[in-house]
C-alpha cells in the first residue's frame, strides 16, 4: 500500500496465484510436456518404451487413416464454423432489434437456456431423432418423401452433415451473448448518425454494426475452428468415426491410438501434430483479424 | 510447545501408515467389473480367509470407466491382487506389457482348494474351449476362466405364432424365416457392427471356427506326440496350444491367409447372405441399442448371450408399467447348423455354440513380495475349485453359464446351454490378431457388410489386416518365439 495504488503487493499477490499455478503445471502443463516426450517413443503406455526419434511423426505422415481423419476434420470446419459464427449472429440482431425489454429478456433467456442441458443429453436426443425409426424419417414418410429417409448416423455421406447438424439453428448459446454485447456496446450515437443519413436497416447492419462486431466475430470463428479441432465427445458417443471412418477425427484417432491400439508414443505425435495445427489456425485468424482491422 | 506438538503430529503420522499396513499386509483386494458376480464372491470370502488367514476385500469397478480404472491402477503400481474382468482381450494387453502373472505353468499343478479331484491338474478342471479362448495370439495364458456365454438367438414368440414359424434348426431355416418376417413388414433382426457390439463377430467366428477345422493338423505343428485331431471330440484339443510361431508358418502356408484359405471367403459369404435381412440402420446403431429395440418389440431377433436373460426381463418389466400392450413372450434358440446345402466347403462336425469367456481372473505381478502374489494366485484357486464355486454362483443373479463343467448353470439359462461341443482350437481369428488390427478390421467389416466394399477387396484388405498383424506380434515377441521351429519351416523369415 503506502501510496502504491496496487491492492497487494507484487509478493502477496504471487503467494496467491501460486497455488493455482502449481496446480495448473502439475494437471496441464507437465501432462502436456510428457506427451511431447512421449512423442518420441515407441511405448503402449505401460512397460515398454523404446526411442524412436521422428519415426511416429514420419509413420503419421504415411498413415492413411490420419489423412482421413484431416480430411473429415476439413470437412467438419467447412460446414461447422460458417453456421456457429453467422447463426448466433442472426440471433442475436434479432434479440437487439427487439423493441419490448420484456420481449428481449424472454427471448434471451429462451435461447440461452439451452446451454444449462448437459452436451451428452443433447446428444442422445439427436441419436433418436436420427434412427430409422426417428422423427425425421418418420416426418419424411409422412410427408411422401420416403426415399429420402435412411440411416442418416449410418451414411458415409450424411454422418457429417447429421453431426453438424447438432444444435440446429445455431442461434442461442454463449456465441449469442458474446454477439448481444457486442451489439449493446456499439455507440448509440453511431447508429443514429447512419439513420440520419439515411441508412435503411439492412445497410445499418452491414456498414455500421458488422464491422463493429468484427472483433466477435474473429473470437467465436476461432472458438468455433478449435472446437472442430477438438471435437471429440459427440462424435464417439455418436458414431465413434464410423461407418467406415467417414467420421473419425483426429482427436478420436488420437484417442483410438493411444488407449485402443496401445500406441501412446504415436497418440502423442498426434497431439503435437493437432497441437501445432490449432496453434497455427489461431495465430492466422489473429494475424487475419488484426489486418482487417 | 512447539516441540510437544511436533512429536504428537509425527506419533499421529506413524500411527496413521503403520495402523493400515499392519491390517492391510493379510489383507488382499479382489475388484470386479463384473458387479452382479460380486454378491456371490463375498458369500465365499470368509471361507477363504479361515483357510489362508487372509482377509479378502471385494469392490466392484463400474463396467464402463473399467478398462482407464484398470489402466490407472496398474500404472500406480498398487493395482488390486486380483481382478474379474471380461474377455481375453484386456489379459493379453497387460500380459504382453509384462504386468500380469502367466498361468501356464501354476495351471498344470492340481487345485488343493477342489477336494473332491486331487489328482486332477487345475487346468482340467476347466471347459477345454474356454483354456483355448482365454489365450492370446501368442498362446500365452494371461487370465483364468470363471464365467463363459452362450449365444442363441433371442426372438419374439407372438411374432412366430401370428407367421406360424418354427425355430429354425439349419442356416437355410434361419433366412427362410428371417425373409419370412421381412415379407410380413417387420425387421426381422437388429444388430449393430461396432467394436462394442460383437453380435456379426461372433457368427464369422463361430463359422470360421467350423469351416477351418480340416487344416486343424497342418496348423498344430507343434502338437504332442501322437496328437491326432478328431472334430468330434471336444476333449482332443486338451493342453494343445496354437502358438505364434504354428500361426506364423500357417499364414505363410496360406492355411490361415484369407486371400488363400477359402474358409475365410465362405465365412465372408455366409454372413453377408445374412446381412440382407439386418435392420437397415444397423451401421449407426451402437451395441447398447441393440436389445433395447428388441425388448420394444422393434425387431423380431437379435443375437445375444446368457447375460441377456436378466437385462431383457427388466427391460419388458419396466416396458409393462407403461405400455403392456407392448411386452411380448420371447424365448431362445441356438445358433443354426451349417449342412452341405449351406455350403461346398468340406464340414468336420458342427457349429460349437459360441461359448465365449466371458468373466475371467487377472493377477497383476508384485515383484519382491512373493508372499502376496502366492495369496493372490490361491484366492482365485479357490474361487474356482468347484465346491466353492458352486456355492458362489447359487449366491448370484448371474445366468452367464459357470466356466467349470463341474458348477452346474443357473435354472432358466437352458436355452444357451451348448448341447452339441466339437474339437475347439483357435486357428485363426477373423477379427486379427492385435487392436490395431481389430481397429482396421471394424471398419473393413463395417465397409463389406454394408455394401460399400465387396467380398474381392474385403478378403483381399482381411488378408493385409491379418498379416500386418502377425507380423507386428512376430517383431514384439522375437525374443521369445522358437527360432529353430521358425528356421526349419519359414527359413525365408515372416514378411511385412
Amino acid at each position: 500500500m503506502k501510496g502504491d495504488d496496487s491492492v497487494v503487493s507484487p509478493g502477496r499477490a504471487a503467494g496467491f496465484l501460486l497455488p493455482a499455478l502449481g496446480l495448473f503445471a502439475v494437471f496441464v502443463v507437465l501432462p502436456a510436456l510428457s506427451a511431447l516426450v512421449l512423442a518420441f517413443f515407441r511405448t503402449d503406455g505401460l512397460a515398454m518404451r523404446e526411442w524412436v526419434g521422428f519415426d511416429n511423426f514420419h509413420q503419421l505422415l504415411g498413415d492413411a487413416l490420419f489423412w482421413r481423419s484431416i480430411r473429415n476434420l476439413l470437412l467438419f470446419a467447412l460446414l461447422t464454423v460458417p453456421v456457429q459464427t453467422l447463426g448466433p449472429l442472426i440471433g442475436a440482431k434479432l434479440l437487439y432489434a427487439l423493441r419490448s425489454p420484456r420481449a428481449a429478456y424472454w427471448y434471451r433467456t429462451l435461447l440461452v437456456f439451452p446451454v444449462l442441458v448437459p452436451g451428452v443429453v443433447t446428444i442422445l436426443v439427436w441419436q433418436e431423432l436420427y434412427g430409422a425409426t426417428g422423427p425425421i424419417n418418420l416426418v419424411l414418410n409422412a410427408a411422401g418423401l420416403g426415399e429420402y429417409a435412411r440411416a442418416w448416423l449410418g451414411d458415409p455421406a450424411t454422418v457429417v452433415p447429421a453431426i453438424v447438424a447438432i444444435g440446429l439453428p445455431f442461434t442461442g448459446g454463449v456465441f449469442l451473448l458474446i454477439y448481444l454485447a457486442g451489439f449493446l456496446s456499439i455507440p448509440t450515437s453511431l447508429v443514429e448518425a447512419a439513420r440520419l443519413d439515411g441508412a435503411g436497416p439492412l445497410r445499418l447492419f452491414v456498414s455500421v454494426e458488422l464491422p463493429m462486431l468484427r472483433t466477435q466475430i474473429g473470437v467465436i470463428a476461432l472458438l468455433s475452428l478449435l472446437g472442430v479441432l477438438q471435437n471429440f465427445d459427440n462424435i464417439q458417443i455418436l458414431t465413434n468415426g464410423g461407418p467406415m471412418n467417414a467420421s473419425l477425427t483426429p482427436a478420436l484417432y488420437l484417442f483410438r491410438s493411444g488407449f485402443e491400439f496401445g500406441q501412446l508414443g504415436y497418440a502423442s505425435a498426434l497431439g503435437v501434430v493437432l497441437l501445432l495445427l490449432c496453434a497455427l489456425l489461431t495465430l492466422l485468424v489473429r494475424r487475419l483479424g488484426r489486418r482487417e482491422s | 510447545m512447539r516441540t510437544c506438538r511436533r512429536k504428537l503430529a509425527l506419533a499421529l503420522c506413524a500411527l496413521h501408515l503403520v495402523a493400515p499396513a499392519a491390517e492391510s499386509s493379510r489383507t488382499l483386494r479382489i475388484a470386479s467389473i463384473h458387479e452382479d458376480l460380486l454378491p456371490g464372491l463375498r458369500v465365499v470370502l470368509g471361507e477363504f480367509e479361515h483357510k489362508t488367514g487372509w482377509r479378502v476385500t471385494a469392490q466392484a469397478v463400474p463396467y464402463p470407466a473399467h478398462e482407464m480404472w484398470i489402466r490407472t491402477q496398474m500404472l500406480s503400481g498398487s493395482p488390486p491382487d486380483v481382478l474379474l474382468v471380461e474377455s481375453a482381450d484386456l489379459p493379453a494387453r497387460y500380459g504382453q506389457a509384462g504386468l500380469l502373472l502367466r498361468w501356464d505353468d501354476v495351471f498344470r499343478a492340481p487345485n488343493h482348494f477342489d477336494e473332491a479331484h486331487r489328482d486332477r491338474a487345475w487346468q482340467d478342471g476347466f471347459q477345454n474351449e474356454l483354456i483355448h479362448q482365454s489365450r492370446d495370439a501368442t498362446g500365452a495364458l494371461w487370465c483364468v476362466p470363471y464365467t463363459q456365454y452362450g449365444v442363441g438367438f433371442f426372438y419374439d414368440r407372438s411374432a412366430y405364432d401370428k407367421l406360424q414359424l418354427m425355430p429354425p434348426r439349419t442356416w437355410e431355416g434361419l433366412l427362410d424365416n428371417f425373409r419370412a418376417v421381412r415379407a410380413s413388414g417387420r425387421t426381422a433382426f437388429v444388430t449393430a457392427v461396432r467394436p462394442n457390439d460383437h453380435q456379426t463377430l461372433w457368427m464369422a467366428d463361430m463359422l470360421l471356427e467350423l469351416l477351418l477345422r480340416p487344416v486343424a493338423a497342418q496348423v498344430n505343428l507343434q502338437a504332442r506326440e501322437g496328437w491326432h485331431y478328431d472334430a468330434l471330440d471336444p476333449e482332443c484339443t486338451r493342453g494343445e496350444v496354437v502358438t505364434l510361431e504354428e500361426r506364423l508358418v500357417a499364414f505363410d502356408r496360406g492355411l490361415i491367409d484369407p486371400a488363400r484359405a477359402p474358409a475365410f471367403r465362405e465365412t465372408a459369404r455366409l454372413v453377408k447372405a445374412l446381412a440382407a435381412e439386418f435392420r437397415p440402420d444397423f451401421l449407426s446403431l451402437d451395441g447398447d441399442e441393440v436389445p433395447r429395440v428388441f425388448a420394444r418389440g422393434q425387431s423380431v431377433h437379435f443375437l445375444n448371450g446368457t447375460w441377456y436373460l436378466r437385462p431383457l426381463a427388466a427391460m419388458q418389466h419396466g416396458i409393462a408399467e407403461i405400455a403392456p400392450e407392448r411386452v411380448f413372450p420371447w424365448s431362445v434358440f441356438p445358433f443354426p447348423v451349417l449342412t452341405t446345402q449351406s455350403t461346398a466347403l468340406p464340414l468336420l462336425g458342427g457349429i460349437n455354440q459360441n461359448s465365449g469367456l466371458r468373466a475371467c481372473f487377472i493377477v497383476p505381478l508384485r515383484r519382491g513380495d512373493e508372499e502376496r502374489q502366492q495369496a493372490a494366485v490361491e484366492l482365485v484357486r479357490f474361487l474356482t475349485a468347484p465346491a466353492v464355486a458352486t456355492e458362489s454362483f447359487g449366491k448370484t443373479e448371474v445366468y452367464d453359464l459357470p466356466a467349470m463343467p463341474d458348477v452346474a448353470p443357473k435354472p432358466g439359462a437352458e436355452p444357451l446351454v451348448p448341447r452339441e461341443r466339437y474339437a475347439f482350437l483357435t486357428l485363426a481369428l477373423w477379427r486379427g490378431y492385435d487392436a490395431r488390427g481389430e481397429g482396421d478390421f471394424w471398419t473393413l467389416w463395417q465397409g463389406f457388410l454394408g455394401g460399400a466394399i465387396d467380398a474381392d477387396r474385403f478378403i483381399a484388405q482381411l488378408s493385409v489386416i491379418h498379416r500386418a498383424a502377425l507380423f507386428r506380434l512376430s517383431q514384439s515377441n522375437a525374443a521369445v518365439m522358437d527360432q529353430q521351429f521358425l528356421q526349419r519351416h519359414l527359413p525365408g523369415g515372416f514378411k511385412p
